[in-house]
């Protein structure tokens, strides 16, 4: 099968990179073996939270000059950056998603799953974070849990609420719906409780909610478990001002920007190979000429260029053996410490060097084989090199600037 | 490092690093709380039956066996296969008269034909539903597909077989239980347009059932039995000079693709890539420049596609999703990837009626919001689901491709005179 350009991942970088060839009129496809990290995601983007000696960004340009020379922002040049930035909300908002707090340039700060805040670049509309915590009538909140549901602290969010200067109390919400659900308590997830809290489950939830005697003057936070296109109902039932804060493990908000983008993409035409596992690669002259997967028995995809988005080490894009790191799929080569004991420091919080380790490119992003840059292969996202993303909390931001670098690399040269 | 790479867990199971996804890709832990989920079902409870058989859980019988888990798991871990796995090999009771009779596809049609309009009939009559609904557990919403009078084997006999003889390039077509014994209008279409490219299609010399039905109702012995058969007959046809053994259900082609050798222990590594479906041998013939399609210029549908889970997890989507789009009359709509809730026998009883139409909740409302003429799927049992559930006729992507056919013109166009 024929396209202009394969992608390989579904991630944010590798949905990125088709959303914005597919928006050139390109024919693209993506390969995707099983789902991404960004279900993971809380609803809220970094770009670059912490610099290199770990204290909050504050000046963002500054830190970026800052950066190692191997990091993929210094290849991209810091200069570039903020148009890119740009670029990027502009393209999660042709999904259709919102950002609230997102005015400036500059980080905010989010709450995360465990009550901390910590800088963000973009986070969702109607999520709990600096911005839409200040537009909210009250210095007064009420973090309300719902029974059973292990993956929200309503506590730990209620304490960092506190030290900001909020009077804050926790609830706890029950209903007949949750009661049902908890008949297998390893199922309360948040995807679960969405589609139990639907229709008259959602109205029941309300209900529950007005029956807590929460002070009148009091935001509710509530754990991010509500259907967006269910919220016109839940406002009409509760009246009164509330915001999401996110959850732990697979979370609404992750799912609701991976289901924005699949939309996006197939509403330009994109095909998404889903479930397919890439196990074959076929190279000449330093090209990638096509690629086989566990799916399509003789059949080979084959495309102009291809953009290497499979992820880190949770997404099988690296694999660390026993005494090499490797990237499995298309054997390119990897920067990463050469002996195993070099990988991590004693210092369990410091920086870990096998953190940074990733795919090798040159200065355009294209990936390295046998120390050869491939000419149509180009890597982005989290299986790059050079990168301390959880550390930096750079992830979001290096999968989707570095995607809109290559793609828009691609688009110049056809 | 040779204990690590020798040391392959069943099913893959060992990859499993916890992360949930699966759950959220089940269609039925939102429904039935009483089950227990792909995560706690498959993999972590599989660590603990290796142990103790004591933690296998009845509520394993809510699985679907959609797997929709396998394709959302980002470390290859085959969980519904662990579950069906752990099904067959835990549970206590045999398996009832109700669930024989909905497993027993071949001898049930085999009868039904003999007298198609009398059982048609009578499982359409409402005293009777009310009966089989009491008495077996067959939920009375059901409706039962139509039997045909004239088995697609007995037409292509005395109609077919002796015209495919003129063409050099040949196919087995595995027909399935469906098409040979409700609709063999399918197979028609099928033999139709295979022969329009210049391709004869062949049966197999012996065909029994798929044997999904009799594997998700634990008829193993029997399963295995008919499999034996389906593989030697395969080989065999192959080894006559067939390309390929072509199926047109989704579900028959993955059950022989991987539950036999993951489910059944029946090696098929040999055969297995030449045992596909039509629409994927097409494509990749259409691909390679072996033959041309050409289409009515007249034909104008609006198309819903919906994606079968087996179809999903085949990888094969793409495939009816390209070839459709191809028919340059055709607007076509890919509905979100949903199971549809019927799940083959599933659906018909009367334990699983009311999450089996809540699963395909969703489903049903896109259809609605769409509005296509008609919907298109691989698989047959979606079709009684949806049609039953929508009032939206479904169709087989091959007898769509058939219908908008020009056929005097692909002859034409593949060098075929007469």
């Amino acid at each position: 099968m024929r396209f202009d350009t394969i992608i390989i991942g579904a991630g944010l970088a590798g949905m990125t990179a088709a959303i914005r060839l597919a928006e050139s009129g390109a024919k693209v496809a993506v390969v995707s073996a099983g789902r991404s990290a960004l279900l993971f995601n809380t609803g809220s983007f970094g770009l670059l939270g912490f610099d290199t000696a770990h204290n909050k960004v504050n000046d963002r340009a500054k830190a970026l000059t800052e950066l190692p020379e191997d990091h993929p922002y210094s290849k991209i040049g810091a200069g570039g950056i903020p148009s890119l930035a740009d670029e990027a909300r502009a393209l999660l908002e042709r999904c259709g998603l919102a950002f609230r707090c997102s005015s400036n340039w500059n980080n905010h700060d989010r709450i995360s799953p465990l009550g901390i805040f910590r800088p963000a670049w973009l986070t969702l509309d109607g999520l709990i974070c600096e911005s839409t915590l200040a537009d909210m009538p009250y210095r007064r909140a009420a973090v309300v849990g719902l029974a059973g549901f292990l993956d929200f602290y309503p506590r730990f969010i209620a304490a960092s609420l506190r030290k900001a200067g909020y009077e804050c109390d926790v609830f706890t919400v029950d209903t007949p719906d949750l009661q049902a659900l908890r008949a297998s308590e390893t199922e309360m997830r948040a995807v679960n409780i969405e589609r139990t809290l639907h229709g008259y489950g959602l109205i029941r939830f309300a209900e529950e909610l007005k029956k807590l005697n929460i002070p009148s003057d009091a935001t509710l936070i509530l754990p991010s478990v509500i259907d967006k296109d269910e919220l016109e109902i839940f406002n009409q039932f509760l009246r009164r001002p509330f915001l999401f804060a996110p959850t732990l493990g697979v979370s609404l908000p992750g799912i609701s920007i991976h289901n924005a983008m699949v939309s996006r993409l197939k509403e330009l035409g994109g095909r998404i190979f889903n479930g397919h596992r890439v196990n074959g690669a076929d190279y000449e002259d330093n090209r990638l000429t096509g690629v086989t997967t566990d799916k399509l028995d003789d059949d080979r995809l084959v495309a102009d260029n291809y953009i290497f988005a499979a992820g880190s080490f949770f997404s099988h894009g690296l694999m660390a053996e026993p005494d090499s790191i490797v990237e499995p799929v298309l054997g390119l080569d990897v920067d990463a410490p050469q002996e195993r004991s070099a990988w991590f420091t004693p210092d369990l919080f410091g920086a870990q060097p096998v953190m940074k380790s990733g795919v090798a490119t040159d200065g355009d992003f294209k990936a390295k084989r046998d120390g050869k840059a491939i000419t149509n292969l180009y890597a982005v996202g989290s299986v790059l090199s050079g990168a301390d993303s959880v550390r930096e909390d750079s992830g979001a931001g290096v999968a989707m600037l570095t995607a809109l670098r290559v793609a828009d690399s691609i688009i110049k040269h056809n | 490092m040779d204990l690590q790479n020798e040391n392959i867990s069943i099913h893959n199971f060992e990859q499993c690093t916890k992360c949930t996804v699966c759950t959220v890709s089940c269609p039925v832990t939102p429904i039935n709380p009483r089950y227990p989920g792909p995560k706690q079902a498959g993999p972590d409870g599989e660590r603990y039956r290796l142990k103790n058989p004591e933690f296998f859980d009845e509520a394993f019988k809510y699985c679907l066996n959609c797997k929709r888990c396998e394709v959302a798991c980002p470390s290859d871990v085959r969980i519904g296969d662990i579950i069906l796995s752990a099904r067959l090999k835990h549970t206590k009771k045999r398996p009832s008269l109700r669930d024989t009779m909905l497993a027993e596809t071949d001898a049930m049609g085999s009868l039904a034909t003999i007298c198609a309009p009398v059982v048609n009939l009578t499982l359409s009559m409402s005293p009777v539903k009310y009966v089989m609904d009491r008495t077996f557990g067959i939920d009375n919403h059901r409706r039962f597909p139509k039997y045909t009078s004239t088995k697609f084997v007995t037409w292509f006999k005395r109609h077919a077989a002796s015209a495919q003889k003129q063409y050099t390039r040949q196919v087995s077509y595995f027909h399935g239980c469906y098409v040979n014994y409700n609709y063999p209008a399918l197979g028609r279409a099928l033999v139709g347009l295979y022969n329009a490219v210049g391709i004869g299609v062949n049966l197999l010399e012996r065909e029994r059932c798929c044997g999904v039905a009799k594997i998700a109702n634990r008829l193993v012995k029997e399963a295995t039995r008919d499999a034996e058969i389906n593989l030697t007959s395969i080989r065999k046809a192959l080894a006559d000079g067939s390309e390929a053994v072509i199926a047109t259900s989704s579900t028959c082609c993955f059950t022989m693709r991987d539950e036999y050798p993951h489910i059944l222990g029946l090696e098929n590594g040999d055969i297995r890539s030449s045992i596909t479906l039509a629409v994927a041998h097409l494509s990749r013939l259409i691909e390679r420049g072996d033959i041309k399609l050409v289409f009515r210029e007249d034909y104008r549908r609006r198309i819903a596609y919906h994606t079968p889970c087996h179809m999903e997890r085949m990888g094969f989507t793409p495939y009816s999703i390209s070839l459709l789009e191809a028919i340059p009359g055709v607007e076509l709509v890919v509905l979100d990837s949903n199971c549809c809730g019927i799940a083959g026998t599933y659906g018909f009883k009367k334990e699983n009626y009311p999450t089996s139409q809540a699963i395909g909740e969703p489903l049903f409302r896109q259809i609605a919001d769409v509005a296509p003429d008609f919907v298109a799927t691989d698989c047959e049992t979606c079709k009684w689901q949806i049609e039953m559930s929508t009032g939206h006729e479904v169709k087989n992507p091959v007898e769509i491709l058939f219908e908008a056919l020009d056929v005097e013109a692909t002859r034409r166009a593949n060098n075929l005179n007469n």
